[in-house]
């Protein structure tokens, strides 16, 4: 086989297995329903009770978005809060304007963390066939 | 970032095992070759 075609096989199975395990996979309804879980328990244990905080889907980001009544000192420490949780990377009041802000849609993150697992695996092949080629 | 970790290890396992299959392609000598 030709190293361009063995390469561009690699890549797009690469992009498939991210593709499948995001969306049919259910990674990311997983990750956003657990995080879901995680800022309602932050805001029943402060009593916010008519505060919800929701993970943005459509597209699924790790940013939570609050919405209900709450003061400023509520708001910015709630940001502050939900920013501290477990894989959140960002608490707002309101959706961003633009899909391209940190942190990008999950399907992003999971393409990049597929592509550098790809080229680790890459890399570990290249090692061992130096390996390889001076014990022949 | 570990619980992003934790919700797609079994996808960095996968695409790691890819990159190793296609390294294997591209960086090994082919036992054919070899013969020849």
């Amino acid at each position: 086989m030709r190293p361009n075609t063995a390469l561009a096989i690699g890549l797009a199975a690469t992009a498939a297995s991210a593709f499948l395990w995001h969306g049919p996979g259910g990674a990311s309804e997983r990750f956003a329903t657990r995080s879901d879980r995680d800022v309602r328990q932050m805001l029943d244990y402060f009593e916010m009770k008519q505060v919800q905080g929701r993970m943005q889907r459509n597209p699924v980001a790790r940013r939570i978005i609050y919405a209900g009544p709450a003061d400023d000192f509520q708001r910015t420490e709630l940001v502050r809060f939900g920013e501290s949780l477990p894989g959140i990377g960002e608490a707002r009041w309101s959706r961003p304007r633009s899909p391209l802000t940190y942190p990008l849609p999950l399907i992003g993150e999971a393409l990049a963390m597929a592509l550098a697992a790809f080229l680790a695996g890459l890399t570990f092949a290249y090692i061992f066939s130096l390996g390889r080629s001076e014990s022949d | 970032m570990l619980a992003l970790l934790s919700a797609y290890w079994p996808m960095i396992a996968i695409t790691f095992v890819i990159g190793l299959a296609t390294g294997r392609m591209l960086f090994w000598p082919s036992r054919q070759k070899g013969i020849e």
